[in-house]
């Protein structure tokens, strides 16, 4: 769009400003697509092509069209003005089916003809047929005659609807007799409100009138106009017949063509119509903003739905267990075996750490993780999670006016629907440290082995004394230690401390499974604050943005 | 005959009801004639009224012609269809014709008339099929057509009327010259010409089969009329014949072959003629059977299949099994048969019409008995032709007709027969028993009027009365009975009016006919009839002094010969129940459009579907047009002709109506636009009709005389001026296309109040699309329009008046008159000059002058609003229905948005966690202290607790489990809520009506409601309160064994738990992690306890408690949108009472 207007620019003189408000109301169709109705929507990117169209065209030319009931006079109008005798003027009704068109000057027209749609035997250059006519001034006209608009021809209303959103300056031409109806009121002058600075008003016929009756005819005229909508009607009373009027007129149109700028202002005066109907839609409210805090809410009420604390919890049992096996006194360690790993009872502990990190690396990774044996949500998570994900969308909705509201809301939606599965995945894909042991853990264990070893050197010490005993051999030297045997020693020491260690370790353990089932919390919480962002949040400010953007470019192309 | 008019009568009507029942299967024509003729009877009277008052002023006639024609026709058809169409033709125009001069040149006339055969011709072809031009033109035709076709038959009737009632005025020596002339020009003549029309009416009908229908009811009348006037004066003689042969020329159709036959008989001997004339009078009757007939066949066809839908095919089958038999009698019975024949096919064919009427109306119950009829009526005709009639008739004829009397009076015997029996059944089917009687009786009447034979004429006459009783009676059965009381009156009337005089004849057969049909149309009429009747039959002196006729006389005589008395007032009764049948017929109407107003009125289009707006609009100006005009106008059809000036603003209605009324009294101006409130102007002496609120009540009556004043909308400003014509009166009607929305509006309304439209356009906007939206919706519903093309330039006017001319004519509207105004100066008071407006000027006053053609303008106007008005009533029905159905739809989404929040609560707690663990809550709870459970749950995690708190420095959460599934469900519980009204929001946000419906309601329609937090958690302690009633219930007598359980089984207690914590842990993980591992522990205690089933059964019973109370809460929520809907009350039953009262309508036009 924006490549079109650059190359758009300087065909027409002082454009830029009209060129602005096109941009952004093309801007603003843009950001509303798939949100606002679709109808005012097409309507607006219409007229962003026609308007493109058209100042692509000479700005040169002003095309001017008469346009009436049937019998208002047009043609004859057209022909007064021209000074040709070119336009059938007929009794029976209605008379003109085909538009005409006259062209001023020697600015080609062919181009603006075309996107007319007026056929070439159609068409006249003013120029050639008409010499010496003092029609220097009006260089740069060209001027339609369309067909009527309230005939039971339906196909001349067709007609009429289609040029009067293309031409850059509408003379309505009206009569005594016809100037008050609903045909021309409704269908044509309420619509275009906006329009008044490009629509003019010929009240023709009024040969048929007394001064006085003329008089209060164009007020009449003026004050219906005004309630229609117009800010400042411009009427001219005109009769072809009597020429009176034709002047006035004329000056009007010389005063058009010549300073160029009625193209300009249709356009513009299009670009205010469609997006005053855009902003009615899309509503000035400002741009709710999604706290701090509801995202922590909501990110609450995922891990809770997710399972985070229970496994949370299994990390630290786990851990627990795992410290408990590596760092027990080896005589009753064994009995921890029976107990199942709480981490693989969630199906959790199998994620090495290796690979966990390459899918943390690539969170779209084909390798699909296996689905975790989490238990699945209750109805009660369920709901809980549900509520947090609908307050968070009302609050990101609040003030906005409907289309933009349900747009959020439905972005949020589409979203929802795998949210599930992708909590899970996110909790699948933390490293919960399940093969991660702390080095302590070795010397524990080197020091347990090596204490149950001195027990053992002890015990099997005093078996050796004994069996000395038994065959009456010399006994040995037993060194002792203030008295006490070493092998007592040995042995008492050995298992007291290892019993001690055990003991120590747990506490250790204690400690370290709370460090880690925290550390395992605060990555799980980063993962579903991801989830939260990429699910709920993301979809819910993309909409906002577009909001802001829609706002603020229809602020602009309303200037 | 009776009987065969009488059937036809009924035929006719219930023809037409069947067309008007069955639209697809009648004919348009055929429908248009209905309206014309017999469905009217209650809303068009006049036309009814003509039809009977043809019969009355004929009636005499008519009932002699009828009778006559009766017998004779059969044998009359016999011969016309030897002789040929053709010559029957002539011969009939010829007969009439010849009848005026003298009855007895029949045959020198014949000849002469073959050449001026206009009658038959003029009348049938094609004027009818338009409804509006035969009927407007004959009205207007006063001034232009009247002349070429519509008065010629009758005139020509009068004259001869006026000729035979000359001579007739001496009944004897009517009778006896009736004999001569009929003997003499009758014979051949007469019978050949009768033979000849009724072929011709044949070929008539046969080629416009359907649009000869339409005419054939009320021409047939009118040619009744003039015949029977023809027939009285000329006393059966062949002038009547021939009357009757030219009006039933066109309808005669079947029944004039029959007609022929006879009258071949009819001329071998002398009174043949008579009786050939006869039979051409009855050929005339027969040709409105004939013409039913031909009707009737496909009438029965397209009746049976259509508007009898189930009974239709039998009714057709035994109308088609009545023709045939009435076919095979004719081919069996030849010649002489052939009378009773033709006779009995008529009958049969009436019957079988009636048949299927009755069967339309009456259903299974008439068709069995009808069937029977159609076919006895064949037998019975034959018979009683040959048994009872001959007598009768043959007294009534006994001089003239001695040897074909009898035939003749076989048929009329047969008819008669025929016609009891038809109206027997049709008397089941409504007002028939009545007629039945007074066919009964009728037949006693002839033979009254044969012993009292001293006045043949009167006999005759008597005869005629019987006969035409009897065909009243059908007809009455038929059509309403107003029919009935009509023709009876007629019967009597054109009796007196024979006695009187011939001339009186002619006029009286005209007033006759007119009589008819004020009386029709009024329903005065009615009264009329009675009062005839009556004085006919309670006193026939009183009667026939009323009459003033002589043969009013020689009826009373006869009537005292005939003992007539009795027979009189079974008349008189007769008659008064046709005359209540026929005010009862214009009530049902009423009633029926009463009801359908009622209907309209109470049907509601409260939602914006699509099409919603039009059928709101539709419906107001349904009731408006009931209010304004059709009731007010059904009422009192004597009213003045309200003309309506509309047109585009601009284009000088004001200007125009100025100058027809000569003095200003709308201020016509440059600002468009200029009359923004109506005015009406009227004659003073009319002024009382509108005084009051009998049109258009809707509207405040101001009688300012200041032109443009100040009356506000919804005013009509009340004029007198005594330039407007007496009986017509003119509202010059705001436009119909400025920007002023109430001014389009009232135009609309005003208009469809008119009875005839003066529609007013300009050289400029002729075209223009807004105006011939309404020509068009004229043309659609065939209301009397005149076009005005206004300020025309002089050099154009013909080019654009060709134009416009030939614009109505693609648009249908080719026979609206059309006025052309020149664009010419206003003089000072703002008036064209009277020479341009002298034209229309001259039409309304010729309009205002013609008393038939007003009442055709107001018939048809009338007719087509009512049509109209049935045509858009099942579109409208639609359009209630489907409002009826959005709201039912809207709901249903709605609420299956919150049935899936009631199954969503259901399936959650369905899993047994939380009712189990709610369950496990409250049996701690009775059991009281429940240590050992409370400490399993708690005691470790509390430890657990300390040893974090001490460690993180926080304090632990704690978590009670009875609160955690409190706040559990009522979490849930408040997300479904929230959920399903969303939900429901939602669907309804995505329609255009639930959109509408939503932004009635609640703002926050889309949330659950304010007190829905609340209500969920008392709900929820509530359960909760159910289910610890529940546990004590159960625990009673497990309270002991718990007890041991809680305090001294610690040591077991704890080693099964551990155990079976053990085996629970390796199985289910889930549910350790559900309930935060002990509550499992304490659940499979608790089953330990009671039992794993008794567990399962509290658990099933508390959640069948916790779903009620779900249900409750979510239709509490549910009844938001309920009460929204609410707001917007659709009647489902209103599409189903459109419906009927519409075909109710249908049923009475």
């Amino acid at each position: 769009m924006t490549g079109i207007m650059e190359t758009v620019k300087g065909l027409v003189r002082g454009s830029s400003d009209v060129l602005t408000k096109i941009d952004a109301l093309g801007e603003a169709a843009e950001a509303g697509r798939g949100r606002l109705d679709q109808v005012v929507l097409s309507e607006a990117s219409q007229i962003v092509d026609r308007a493109s169209q058209r100042l692509r065209m000479s700005g040169d030319l002003t095309v001017v069209a008469l346009a009436g009931a049937t019998g208002s006079g047009k043609s004859s109008l057209f022909n007064a003005l021209t000074g040709l005798d070119l336009a059938a003027i007929g009794t029976r009704r209605p008379t003109s089916s085909m538009p005409l068109a006259c062209v001023w000057g020697e600015e080609p027209a062919g181009e603006v003809l075309n996107w007319l749609g007026i056929p070439r035997r159609h068409q006249v250059q003013h120029r050639s047929s008409l010499e010496g006519a003092h029609s220097e001034d009006l260089d740069g006209l060209v001027l339609l005659d369309l067909p009527d608009h309230d005939s039971t021809e339906v196909e001349h209303r067709l007609i009429v609807d289609r040029l009067v959103e293309l031409v850059d300056l509408l003379v309505w031409v009206v009569d005594p007799q016809k100037y008050a109806d609903a045909a021309l009121h409704n269908r044509y002058i309420k619509p275009f409100a906006s329009h008044s600075s490009v629509m003019v008003f010929a009240l023709n016929h009024i040969d048929k009138l007394t001064e006085d009756q003329r008089k209060s005819c164009l007020s009449d005229l003026t004050r219906l106009l005004k309630s229609d909508g117009l800010k400042s009607p411009t009427v001219v009373a005109t009769s072809a017949v009597s020429g009176d009027g034709l002047d006035e007129l004329r000056d009007l149109l010389v005063k058009r063509v010549s300073n160029k700028r009625a193209a300009r202002e249709r356009l513009a005066a299009d670009v205010d119509r469609v997006s005053d109907r855009m902003a009615s839609q899309c509503g000035n409210a400002k741009t709710p903003e999604i706290a701090k805090s509801d995202i922590t809410e909501l990110v609450d009420a995922l891990s809770e739905a997710s399972g985070v604390p229970v496994v949370v919890d299994a990390v630290r049992r786990s851990y627990l267990q795992r410290a408990r096996a590596a760092t027990g006194w080896p005589v009753t360690k064994w009995l921890g075996r029976f107990r199942p790993d709480p981490l693989r009872r969630l199906h959790l502990e199998q994620v090495p750490r290796q690979q966990g990190k390459a899918l943390r690396k690539s969170a779209s990774n084909e390798v699909s993780i296996a689905r975790s044996s989490l238990p699945a949500a209750t109805p009660v998570q369920r709901a809980r999670m549900d509520t947090a994900v609908r307050n968070i969308t009302n609050k990101a909705a609040v003030g906005l006016s409907r289309p933009w509201a349900d747009s959020v809301r439905t972005a949020i939606r589409r979203r929802e629907e795998s949210l599930g599965d992708e909590l899970d995945q996110a909790v699948a894909r933390t490293d919960l440290g399940a093969s991660n042991n702390p080095g302590w853990w070795g010397a524990a264990r080197f020091l347990q082995w090596l204490l149950f070893l001195v027990a053992l050197g002890g015990a099997l010490w005093f078996a050796a004394l004994l069996v000395f005993k038994y065959l009456d051999l010399e006994d040995p030297a037993m060194p002792d230690w203030q008295g006490i045997p070493l092998a007592a020693i040995m042995l008492v020491g050995g298992v007291v401390l290892g019993v001690a260690v055990s003991f120590g370790c747990r506490l250790f353990a204690a400690n370290g499974a709370g460090r880690r089932s925290r550390l395992v919390a605060k990555a799980l919480r980063t993962e579903l604050e991801k989830v939260a962002d990429s699910h709920v949040v993301a979809p819910a400010r993309e909409e906002l943005e577009a909001y802001t953007r829609c706002r603020d470019q229809l602020a602009i192309a309303r200037r | 005959m009776i009987a065969e008019s009488g059937a036809k009568g009924k035929g006719f009507w219930r023809r037409r009801r069947r067309k008007a029942e069955a639209p697809a299967a009648g004919t348009p024509v055929a429908a248009e004639s209905g309206t014309a003729s017999s469905g009217e009877v209650p809303v068009a009277p006049s036309v009814e009224s003509k039809g009977d008052s043809p019969d009355d002023g004929k009636g005499e006639t008519a009932t002699v012609a009828e009778v006559d024609g009766a017998e004779k026709p059969v044998e009359a058809d016999a011969e016309t269809e030897a002789d040929g169409n053709k010559i029957a033709e002539s011969g009939a125009a010829e007969d009439a014709e010849p009848a005026d001069p003298e009855p007895a040149g029949a045959e020198g006339v014949e000849d002469e008339d073959d050449p001026t055969s206009k009658v038959g011709v003029v009348y049938e072809p094609d004027d009818s099929p338009e409804g509006f031009p035969l009927e407007y033109g004959e009205i207007i035709i006063g001034l232009p057509k009247q002349p070429e076709s519509g008065k010629k038959p009758a005139a020509p009737a009068a004259e001869e009327a006026a000729d035979g009632s000359a001579e007739s005025e001496a009944p004897e020596v009517d009778d006896e010259e009736t004999p001569q002339a009929s003997a003499e020009t009758p014979s051949e003549d007469d019978a050949e010409p009768a033979a000849d029309e009724a072929a011709p009416a044949d070929e008539e009908a046969a080629t416009s089969s359907e649009e000869a229908h339409p005419e054939a009811p009320a021409e047939p009348d009118a040619g009744a009329a003039g015949e029977p006037d023809d027939a009285d004066a000329d006393a059966e003689s062949a002038s009547e014949p021939d009357d009757a042969a030219g009006s039933g020329d066109a309808e005669p159709a079947a029944e004039s072959e029959g007609a022929a036959e006879t009258a071949s008989e009819s001329d071998d001997a002398a009174e043949p003629a008579v009786e050939a004339d006869e039979p051409a009078a009855e050929a005339d009757d027969p040709a409105e059977p004939g013409a039913e007939a031909d009707d009737p066949a496909e009438a029965d066809d397209a009746a049976g299949t259509a508007a009898g839908s189930g009974d239709g095919t039998e009714t057709g089958d035994a109308a088609e099994t009545g023709a045939d038999e009435g076919a095979e009698s004719e081919a069996e019975q030849a010649p002489e048969d052939g009378d009773a024949a033709g006779a009995a096919d008529e009958t049969d064919q009436p019957v079988a019409e009636e048949v299927g009427d009755a069967d339309a109306e009456q259903a299974a119950e008439a068709e069995p008995e009808q069937t029977p009829d159609a076919e006895l009526p064949a037998e019975q005709d034959a018979e009683a032709e040959a048994e009872d009639v001959p007598p009768v008739e043959a007294e009534e004829r006994s001089e003239v007709e001695a040897v074909e009397g009898p035939e003749d009076a076989e048929a009329s015997e047969a008819d008669t027969d025929d016609v009891p029996e038809s109206a027997t059944e049709s008397a089941e089917a409504s007002d028939p028993a009545d007629e039945g009687t007074a066919n009964d009786e009728s037949p006693a009447n002839d033979e009254s009027a044969a012993s009292g034979e001293g006045d043949q004429g009167a006999g005759d006459a008597d005869d005629a009365i019987g006969d035409e009783r009897a065909e009243d009676a059908g007809s009455t059965d038929d059509s309403a009975g107003a029919d009935g009381s009509a023709k009876d009156e007629s019967a009597a009337g054109g009796e007196s009016d024979e006695g009187a005089g011939d001339a009186d004849d002619v006029v009286g057969d005209e007033r006759g006919e007119d009589a008819d049909g004020t009386d029709d149309s009024a329903g005065s009429d009615g009264a009329e009839g009675s009062a005839n009747d009556e004085s006919a039959a309670g006193s026939e002196g009183a009667a026939s002094d009323e009459v003033a006729g002589d043969e009013g006389e020689q009826g009373v005589g006869d009537a005292d010969d005939d003992g007539e008395g009795v027979v009189a007032e079974e008349l008189s009764a007769e008659e008064a129940a046709a005359r209540g049948a026929a005010e009862q017929a214009a009530m049902a109407l009423i009633t029926a459009l009463m009801r359908l107003r009622g209907a309209l009125a109470s049907s509601q289009l409260p939602i914006d579907v699509v099409g919603a707006d039009e059928a709101r609009q539709e419906q107001k100006s349904m009731l408006d047009q009931l209010d304004d005009y059709v009731l007010p106008r059904l009422v009192q059809l004597e009213a003045p002709v309200l003309a309506v000036v509309g047109g585009s603003t601009g284009a000088g209605k004001s200007t125009l109506v100025n100058s027809l009324i000569g003095q200003v009294v709308s201020e016509p101006g440059v600002l468009r636009p200029t009359t923004r409130s109506p005015v009406l102007i009227h004659h003073p002496a009319d002024a009382e009709w509108f005084a009051g609120d009998r049109v258009l009540p809707g509207m405040a009556r101001s009688s300012g005389d200041s032109p443009g004043g100040i009356e506000g909308p919804g005013q009509i400003r009340l004029v007198a001026a005594d330039t407007v014509p007496q009986g017509l009166t003119i509202l010059d009607a705001p436009d119909i296309d400025s920007v002023v929305e109430a001014n389009r509006e009232l135009a609309t309304q005003l208009l469809a109040a008119a009875d005839l439209w003066l529609f007013v356009t300009t050289a400029a906007r002729y075209a223009d699309a807004v105006p011939w939206d309404f020509l068009q919706s004229a043309s659609d519903r065939s209301t009397a329009v005149a076009v005005v093309l206004d300020r025309a330039p002089a050099d154009t006017i013909d080019d654009i008046t060709g134009h416009l001319a030939q614009m109505l004519l693609e648009r249908g509207l080719g026979d609206s008159p059309l006025f052309s105004i020149k664009e010419t100066v206003v003089d000072g008071n703002g008036m064209l000059p009277t020479e341009v407006v002298a034209s229309i000027k001259d039409w309304l006053i010729d309009l205002a002058a013609d008393a038939e053609a007003r009442s055709a303008v107001v018939r048809r106007t009338l007719h087509g609003a009512v049509t109209a008005m049935t045509k858009k009533t099942p579109a409208f029905a639609k359009a209630v229905r489907a409002q009826a159905d959005t709201l039912v739809e809207l709901r249903s989404t709605a609420e299956s948005a919150y049935d899936r929040a009631v199954k969503d609560v259901a399936k959650a707690t369905q899993d047994g966690t939380m009712l189990r663990g709610e369950v496990l809550a409250r049996w701690q709870e009775f059991v009281g202290t429940g240590e050992l459970l409370k400490g399993l749950q708690t005691n470790v995690g509390r430890a657990r607790d300390k040893v974090r708190a001490a460690v993180v420095g926080k304090p632990p959460p704690t978590r009670d489990l009875k609160d955690a599934v409190e706040s559990g469900l009522e979490s849930l519980l408040r997300e479904h809520a929230e959920a399903a009204a969303e939900r429901a929001e939602e669907s309804w946000q995505s329609t255009a009506p639930g959109r509408q419906l939503l932004a009635t309601g609640d703002r926050d329609m889309g949330r659950m409601s304010k007190e829905f937090p609340a209500e969920a958690s008392r709900a929820v302690r509530e359960w909760q309160g159910f289910v610890l009633e529940l546990v004590r219930k159960e625990g009673a007598d497990k309270r002991s064994t718990a007890r041991i359980l809680a305090y001294g089984v610690n040591g077991l207690g704890l080693a099964l738990m551990i155990v079976i914590f053990a085996s629970t842990a390796g199985l289910t993980g889930a549910e350790v992690g559900v309930g935060a591992g002990t509550a499992v522990v304490g659940q499979k205690l608790l089953e330990a306890v009671f039992g794993d089933q008794a567990v399962r059964t509290l658990a099933t019973k508390a959640r069948e408690n916790l779903d009620g109370r779900v249900h409750a809460l979510m239709d509490a929520e549910f009844a938001r949108y309920l009460a929204v809907l609410d707001q917007h009350p659709v009647d489902s039953d209103a599409p189903r009472r459109l419906t009927e009262a519409a075909r109710a309508v249908e049923d009475c036009t």
